[in-house]
């Protein structure tokens, strides 16, 4: 059976994964190595962490083979391919996965990223800021604004000077 | 808790949202793809997203979308322009293409943007005139003045940034200049590269050649190579690669009939070869009768954009081929213009204007506003989207030159 881990979220729901897919994090590899198996997240809520987990597992399940430290003494030994964490995702069916998977509001994809980022999983880091940023290509200032929620704070006059420094910048067509 | 183990994992998500009292109640939608905002946000998003992830998300934009991102606010300006983006953070960006009429006495056309395909009215801080000579490398554009060739300038076409250069040597008035910039992409030092060639008076065949270097490190000039050549003439057109200044000479064709007009000196600016070497003993022949040759830097390599003519008949063009210098100093062709796309560009004069950056060489007739992209990569011909430059009358020319935007590089 495989080894399994226990996440803690914020909310005190108790998560137990299987060992392979909590090392998607290397935050979390690294505090096992420590020889501790259950992992409070405190700042990780339950919602957040079962989206993360969902992700991890389907990344895990797809990199099936046996997993190596990619810096310690074991990739040696290990006679398969040792596996790195944040190379791109060539897999077309996977990468459909992922698109559908980041197929949530802002917000949702905000606290995914936070969280993704504090656990140190560089594929899901990255995947939810380029997903952002197809959400900002082609736009115009305001629009980007209305999107995100972010206020104007320029003043009339920087504004201006920003419009006449990048004129190009501010065409619509 | 108990009960949360293995079964939970053969549940959909949209059970545990509604049972779980998360972080934002209000946000509990998790199905089905929604890119409008959230009406009910109460608080900014700009706000939970600390600044290297904003960083990197600006990384992923084509630069016109990273311009309008500085627009938002003013932290998100601050992360466009903080100085600490580098080459190796950006994502490599396509060259843009800036289309102009000739004979204009202010320089403003459109620049064509391949990565969101979009035409932006667009002009230069320190162009004056559509005849001065241009050259680009790595966010930089190096002008110099066609009427008064001492007079050089550098400029960022996209943070608006721009320099001019201590007086170049080797005369005001040569009968023909070329021009050349090559920026370190790591250091941002630049070297700009300008040949000079003088007929030498009462002397058909013999002609005054001279190559100044300019370093921004030491914002001076030097003259390595001064020498007369002899049956040859220097022409506009040279290119710096990897340190190795590339320069068409033609033949005057005074001596003999010679076979070929064209051929390429290979100059090494850091070797920097004495005068006493002569200027032939560094060239090489192009590789067939040309009637017009462009070079390039296409990410370190050589690459000659010619019009292929016929060798008793230099003035007609039957065809535009793209060759590479190879190591060996061969060339080796890599495309050829599809006739469809020769034929679409209408009349093809034996001269055109081509340039190019990375993967993506340009193609521009004189006599159409057409603009005609090649992916080295891909190895795809094809056109831009529709450029809003209008042809008035018949005789109406157009040129340009193609630049890569960037925003770390200063002049």
């Amino acid at each position: 059976m495989a080894k399994m881990i226990k996440l803690v979220s914020g909310d005190g729901a108790e998560f137990e994964v299987e060992e392979e897919v909590a090392f998607q994090s290397k935050i979390i590899k690294d505090i096992v190595a420590d020889a501790d198996d259950v992992i409070p997240l405190p700042t990780v809520s339950s919602k957040v962490l079962i989206q993360v987990i969902e992700y991890c597992r389907k990344h895990a399940a797809v990199n099936s083979f046996p997993l190596s430290p990619s810096s310690s003494a074991a990739a040696a030994a290990s006679s398969s391919s040792s596996i790195s964490y944040s190379k791109p995702v060539s897999d077309p069916a996977l990468r459909a996965w992922d698109n559908e998977f980041v197929k949530l509001n802002n917000s949702s994809l905000f606290d995914i990223v936070i969280a993704a980022n504090y656990l140190d999983i560089e594929e899901l880091v990255d995947l939810v800021l380029e997903t952002v940023a197809d959400r900002i290509k082609g736009k115009q200032a305001q629009e980007i604004r209305r999107q995100f929620n972010i206020e104007n704070d320029f003043t009339p006059e920087e504004e201006e000077a920003l419009r006449r420094e990048n004129s190009w910048a501010f065409q619509n067509n | 808790m108990d009960g949360v183990d293995s079964w939970q994992k053969s549940l959909p998500i949209a059970y545990f949202q509604r049972e779980v009292a998360g972080f934002n109640p209000m946000n509990g939608n998790g199905d089905g793809g929604n890119h409008e905002e959230d009406e009910h946000a109460l608080i900014s998003l700009d706000a939970i997203l600390p600044d290297d992830l904003l960083e990197k998300v600006l990384s992923f934009l084509p630069i016109a979308s990273i311009i309008r991102s500085s627009f938002v606010c003013k932290r998100w300006y601050e992360s466009v322009h903080s100085g600490r983006w580098s080459w190796t953070k950006m994502l490599p960006q396509k060259p843009w293409y800036f289309m102009f009429n000739c004979g204009g006495d202010a320089v403003s056309g459109y620049a064509y943007d391949p990565s969101l395909r979009k035409w932006y009215s667009f002009d230069f801080p320190c162009i004056e005139q559509s005849n001065w000579l241009t050259s680009s490398s790595g966010g930089l554009v190096c002008a110099m003045d066609n009427e008064d060739r001492s007079r050089v300038f550098v400029c960022n076409p996209i943070t608006r940034d721009w320099k001019r250069l201590r007086d170049a040597p080797g005369g005001r008035f040569p009968d023909y200049s070329a021009l050349a910039v090559s920026v370190d992409r790591r250091t941002h030092v630049y070297t700009v590269a300008v040949a000079k060639c003088k007929q030498v008076p009462q002397d058909y065949y013999q002609w005054d050649f001279s190559i100044h270097v300019y370093e921004s490190a030491t914002r001076s000039w030097t003259t390595p190579f001064a020498q007369v050549l002899v049956g040859w003439r220097g022409s506009d057109e040279c290119v710096i690669c990897d340190g190795v200044l590339y320069y068409l000479i033609y033949s005057t064709g005074v001596l003999r009939n010679m076979e070929q007009r064209h051929c390429l000196v290979i100059y090494d600016l850091a070797g920097q070869p004495s005068s006493r070497t002569s200027l032939m003993q560094m060239v090489i022949p192009v590789p067939c009768s040309l009637t017009c040759g462009r070079l390039m830097n296409q990410g370190g390599k050589l690459v000659m954009v010619g019009g292929i003519g016929k060798p008793d008949r230099p003035g007609i063009i039957k065809g535009i081929g793209i060759w590479v210098l190879l190591e060996n100093k061969e060339w080796r062709e890599v495309a050829r213009m599809p006739q469809k796309f020769f034929q679409g560009f209408g009349e093809f004069d034996d001269v055109f204007a081509s340039s190019g950056a990375g993967d993506v060489i340009y193609i521009q007739s004189f006599g159409s506003p057409a603009l005609l992209t090649y992916d080295m990569s891909q190895k795809l011909w094809k056109w831009s989207a529709k450029s809003p430059v209008i042809k008035r009358f018949p005789l109406q020319l157009f040129t340009g030159f193609c630049f890569e935007p960037r925003l770390e590089v200063a002049s």
